[in-house]
């Protein structure tokens, strides 16, 4: 069959509209992001990290009781139950409060850990490895010697000059939460660094500012991101070291941290309630962070760029 | 090469000076001496006390006094344990704790990669997310949760394994595994990430289109590149590890060097604080360092003493 | 470490699992065995969390050094069941009437080494502990002696110090003061006798199992540093026909969490609570597994006399009213403890009256909460001071899970009987001890535990100048009838003053006593005779094991 020809229709040239690019342009980022949201565990986990703040947020108010509210009387290590969702601990205190109340320490403090890590951390592993030589040298030893120095004495130090608090925490975790971070990130840097797609971006002029934004760190997320999965349970717990120590937030307040470690007593006796549902929030809340993080670095990850 | 390791010791001595100038400093600032107790001594008792182990004289006194004992080697008498050196404490304690510290970082890096890999070559299937998982239960319980649940029912519910002590192998069983539990869920994690990195690498096309078998992918290619971050953290973490861990060593009895990181502190045994300091500081400088010289054997790419970049 | 040890352990371990699953979880006494002295004699004990600071009397500070030494060394007297002095190392003692001169006789005794126990070791001992150039922790215990204090303080020689040794076998004793305590503080291990020959020749003596002589039942078979130390049988001990024990092990544990579970699978015979975990103890107590017994001593809350409002006493009593001593003993802490009604605990004697010093002197305080009282008191107080209401005051407390779950209760009981809000705040151990020493709190915890068997080692604490008295408590009546008691050896005289004296404190209350001590221990069935003395310490001297 033929097509008679005035069918056919003669298209002008455009050049204008040759040289466009018809998908919409992306950046990395927004491309990331793209890529994020097509991730189903990546955006489970983001999910469950929202409803836990969320809980946080009102679950305290969701029973008549005070996270203080001690009930010597009748209300001890009394089981789940309607009254007591979660049961109650040693002092008859309602444990669904306290959890929920607790999740606001906890929670706040892997976050604020989780930033310093990323802001301090990452941005003096970067410049140290990418400057490399001599001042790599100097940062290095910084860093060895906070590490080198007793944790627990900088602790009390810290307490008796700032008294107890959240920032007292918060300062004790800026002092040394970010060195293991500053140095995977140098090591990471130091190896991609001396790669070719470096030094071609390099020869085409890139700044130093473009080069750690677009190709250095980038290609360091995913190790990043496990030291940041790692980091939040590590401070969540230290908040609990510290908050024994007075360091922290005052009892009765508590958090998951010291939670659990009240609770331990539990592994010998029948209460599994006061140790159960702090860890399993707490579990929980790595687990979601994990599934996002590996979904993060996936979407991240320059070389599955389509 | 050679000047570079004799600058970098140089470096580490003035870094190892500097902790335990910094720590005497701290450990003098802090409230309390070795003698503050429940029950007040009288004012003269704690003079001769001072006065015996030099207490009484002005600090910068006391700091020169200790730096040159510590050129010696000689790092005192512990204030506590009246009859015992640090030098004692330390050649006692550190063979235990470093015995278990080996076992539990070899376990955790064996087992770490393997799993890392498997995690990574299965990415996105039941089996990544089944070591996710896992992981994730490595490091949210603790030591201290995970030592008394051990003992519970490895000890006293199922009998199969000793809860205490020190001496045979058995006993190291348990403390071992605790103590790699959550190194063995960072190095796993780190060890997935890295080698997803490396896995989309064009070399690694090019080595199986090449027709290499998968082991010799692994090994010769995939492995070395992969494993700079664990490299990385396995420095700071071997120096911790194998100088004793207060928690693990408390719960199972272990007479390791773990709990003079934290009794020196709480009992201001001078001369035990400086002690383990100055020991632990040294291992971890020193460790830091063979990690930097790793870095250039794995991938000789890595210039440590090249020029600074601009 | 032999291999035979843990051999034996183990073979406890399966021993008394078999004795546990038949006798089925009921740890009656009689169910016991036959009650037949069993064949091996061999103990394990779990009440030394770690490495003593020595075992030299003269390093011993401690209750671990006391523990042990209780079971290696032997002073002039040991202590009998009502607290008094009976015979140790001296048969027989006589002094003046006013007990400033006492004379002990000492009787045919030996080191394990083979050399006699002479005088001359105490006194070589006593000025040893006071030389100022031994800078010993526990000096002050000797400085009743005569010229002891200014020995001490370099104001005086040794020869002048007043204890003399007459010859081997006698030994001259002068005293300050009348203080007929000093008996009992003869039983104190610091007071204990060390070997002038072995101490003079290696200063170290002490530190090892080789190098260690000592005088009591039994003697140091081996030391494993932090971990461990063995005891066997002292056959040159003069009562040794009485030992029936041949071996005590002591493993250092420092969690109780490990210890209660080497209780349990038999790896551990006899404790104290070294090994019951806190939250255990009301379940153990209840199920007869552990057994607990008054100890002297009394938990308080002290208060700042110097801050205001706590300078005013209704203010002081008002708070001390709100609390319910009784949930706290019977539902905060629930191992069996006493709700104070008085400053000076149950178990100390009223050597006057010849029974319980806290008997005689009735209640200074209901075991309930007395709230509209309390109420009624803080509003006068407030309003002597001119305020309006109540400061927002801490309650300071040292890092420890017992101290917080204390605070958590008084905080509450505070906020619903006076209505007032207190902060709390904790603090590690010697940053709480610095600044209550200070003065740099407004009320805090605080617990004591007696020097010596006399109700005077808690009177003396509020002494206007004594060091001990952080409220800063200040009453020249108490002072007056203290220093009364102080100077003579009537017990009817001395007693009636301290009695007075605690009328005074009661009613000034710049401390409200919470709670007396009880001593939470565990011993396995076939564990018998241990005799645990009133002021706290253990003796395994004649302890044995029955057939399980």
């Amino acid at each position: 069959m033929a097509i008679p020809v005035e069918k056919f229709q003669r298209v002008e040239r455009r050049p204008k509209e040759a040289e466009a690019i018809r998908r919409p342009r992306v950046s990395y980022w927004k491309d990331a992001w793209i890529r994020l949201k097509k991730n189903w565990l990546a955006m489970g986990g983001l999910i469950v990290i929202l409803l836990l703040v969320v809980m946080a947020l009102v679950g305290p108010y969701m029973l008549p009781y005070e996270y203080y509210g001690i009930d010597l009387k009748s209300g001890k290590n009394l089981e789940p139950s309607g009254d007591h969702w979660f049961g109650t601990d040693d002092l008859g205190r309602d444990m669904f409060v306290r959890t929920w109340y607790g999740a606001r320490i906890s929670l706040t403090i892997g976050i604020v850990a989780a930033l310093i890590d990323l802001v301090v951390g990452v941005l003096y592993g970067g410049i140290s490895g990418y400057k490399g030589g001599r001042t790599d040298e100097i940062m290095m030893r910084i860093v060895d010697v906070l590490w080198g120095l007793p944790y627990l004495l900088v602790v009390i130090l810290l307490l008796v000059v700032m008294g107890p608090g959240l920032l007292t925490i918060i300062i004790a975790l800026t002092v040394t939460g970010w060195l293991n971070m500053a140095r995977l990130v140098r090591g990471q840097i130091l190896q991609l660094k001396e790669q070719e797609f470096v030094l071609a971006s390099k020869a085409l002029g890139a700044s130093t500012k473009r080069l750690m934004m677009k190709h250095l760190i980038p290609n360091t997320m995913g190790p990043i991101l496990v030291m940041l999965t790692f980091t939040v349970p590590n401070a969540i717990f230290a908040e609990a070291f510290l908050s024994f120590l007075g360091l922290g937030v005052q009892a009765p307040i508590a958090s998951w941290g010291t939670m659990i470690n009240d609770a331990l007593v539990v592994v010998l006796s029948d209460e599994w309630w006061r140790l159960f549902f702090p860890a399993l929030f707490l579990s929980l809340t790595l687990l979601a962070f994990n599934a996002f993080g590996d979904g993060l670095r996936d979407a991240l990850d320059p070389k599955m760029r389509k | 090469m050679f000047r570079y390791v004799g600058k970098r010791l140089v470096l580490m001595l003035v870094s190892l000076w500097l902790i335990a100038s910094l720590t005497f400093v701290l450990m003098h600032s802090i409230p309390g001496d070795p003698f503050t107790s429940e029950k007040k001594l009288p004012k003269q008792t704690l003079e001769n006390l001072k006065a015996k182990y030099g207490l009484d004289k002005p600090l910068p006194v006391q700091y020169v006094q200790y730096l040159g004992n510590l050129a010696m080697f000689d790092l005192g008498i512990s204030i506590k344990s009246t009859t015992r050196t640090v030098n004692d404490i330390l050649e006692e304690g550190f063979p235990v704790s470093a015995h278990l510290g080996i076992q539990s970082i070899l376990v955790a890096l064996v087992a770490g990669i393997v799993m890392g890999m498997i995690a990574a070559a299965r990415q996105n299937r039941m089996s990544d997310y089944i070591l996710m998982v896992l992981a994730v239960i490595g490091l949210s319980v603790p030591a201290f949760v995970l030592a008394p649940l051990f003992q519970k029912y490895f000890g006293m519910n199922w009998n199969l394994l000793p809860v205490w002590g020190w001496g045979e192998f058995e006993k190291t069983i348990l403390p071992s595994i605790v103590l790699a539990f959550s190194p063995l869920a960072l190095v796993t994690r780190l060890m997935r990430s890295s080698m997803l990195e490396v896995i989309g690498q064009d070399y690694i096309r090019t080595a199986r289109a090449k027709g290499l078998p998968p082991i010799r992918v692994i090994s010769r290619h995939t492995l070395r590149n992969a494993i700079i971050p664990v490299v990385t953290i396995m420095g700071p973490l071997t120096a911790s590890i194998l100088t004793g861990s207060f928690v693990v060593e408390q719960i199972f009895a272990i007479p390791g060097l773990g709990k003079y990181f934290v009794e020196s502190i709480t009992n201001r045994d001078y001369p035990v604080i400086m002690g383990v300091t100055i020991f632990y500081s040294a291992f971890l400088i020193l460790m830091n360092f063979l990690v930097d010289l790793l870095y250039g054997w794995i991938d000789p790419r890595i210039k440590l003493s090249g020029k600074e970049a601009s | 470490m032999g291999k035979g040890i843990s051999r034996g352990i183990a073979f406890l371990a399966i021993l008394s699992m078999v004795v546990l699953a038949a006798c089925g979880g009921g740890n009656s006494a009689d169910k016991a065995g036959t009650g037949e002295l069993a064949e091996k004699q061999e103990i394990t004990l779990g009440n030394i969390p770690s490495e003593p600071p020595g075992l030299d009397p003269l390093q011993a500070k401690d209750s671990v050094s006391g523990d042990i030494l209780a079971q290696t060394m032997v002073g002039l007297t040991k202590m009998g069941k009502n607290g008094e002095a009976i015979p140790g190392i001296a048969e027989k003692w006589d002094a003046n009437e006013d007990m400033t001169k006492i004379t002990f006789h000492l009787r045919d005794a030996q080191w394990s080494n083979g050399d006699p126990v002479t005088a001359e070791d105490f006194e070589y001992a006593w000025k040893r502990m006071l030389d100022p150039k031994n800078g010993a922790v526990y000096a002050y215990q000797l400085f009743y002696l005569k010229n002891g204090e200014k020995y001490n303080k370099g104001k005086a020689k040794a020869d002048d110090v007043g204890v003399k040794a007459v010859d081997d076998k006698t030994l001259e004793v002068e005293l300050e003061q009348p203080t007929p305590y000093f008996l009992s503080l003869t039983t104190f291990y610091s007071l204990r006798p060390v070997p002038k020959k072995v101490v003079e020749k290696n200063k170290d003596w002490a530190s090892e199992a080789d190098s260690y002589v000592c005088n009591g039942p039994f003697k140091v078979k081996s030391w494993k540093h932090d971990a461990k130390i063995v005891l066997e049988k002292n056959d040159k001990y003069y009562d040794a026909d009485k030992v029936k024990l041949t071996q005590i092990n002591l493993p250092f544990i420092a969690e109780p969490k490990t210890g209660y579970q080497m209780f349990q699978t038999g790896d551990v015979d006899s404790s104290n609570s070294n090994i019951v975990p806190t939250d255990l103890t009301k379940k153990l107590l209840d199920s007869g597994e552990a057994k607990g017994a008054p100890q002297i001593a009394t938990y308080t809350v002290e208060f700042n006399t110097k801050k205001k409002p706590f300078n005013n006493k209704k203010v002081r009593k008002a708070f001390s009213l709100a609390i319910d001593r009784k949930q706290i003993v019977e539902n905060v802490l629930e191992g069996g403890q006493e709700p104070a009604n008085g400053w000076v605990p149950w178990g100390m004697p009223d050597f006057a009256a010849g029974k319980d010093f806290a008997e005689v002197h009735g209640k200074y305080i209901e075991p309930t909460a007395q709230a509209d009282e309390a109420k009624k008191l803080l509003e006068e107080g407030l309003k002597e001071e001119g305020l309006e209401k109540m400061p927002e005051m801490t309650y300071l407390y040292n890092t420890d899970d017992g101290h917080k779950k204390i605070a958590e209760a008084l905080q509450q009981m505070w906020k619903e009987n006076l209505d007032v809000n207190v902060k709390l705040g904790n603090v590690e151990w010697k940053v709480f001890l610095e600044r209550k020493t200070a003065g740099d709190f407004d009320f805090a915890r605080f617990g004591w535990l007696p020097d010596y068997i006399d109700p005077m080692t808690f009177m003396d604490v509020y002494m206007t100048d004594s060091g001990n008295n952080d409220t800063k408590f200040s009453n020249k009546k108490y002072d007056e009838l203290i220093k009364k008691a102080k100077s003579t050896a009537d017990q009817k005289v001395r007693m009636k003053a301290l009695h007075d004296a605690e009328d005074i404190l009661m009613d000034e209350m710049p401390v409200a006593p919470l709670y007396w001590y009880t001593r939470v221990y565990m011993d396995k069935d076939y564990v018998k005779n241990v005799y645990r003395a009133i002021d706290g310490s253990v003796y395994y001297e004649e302890a044995y094991l029955t057939e399980k």
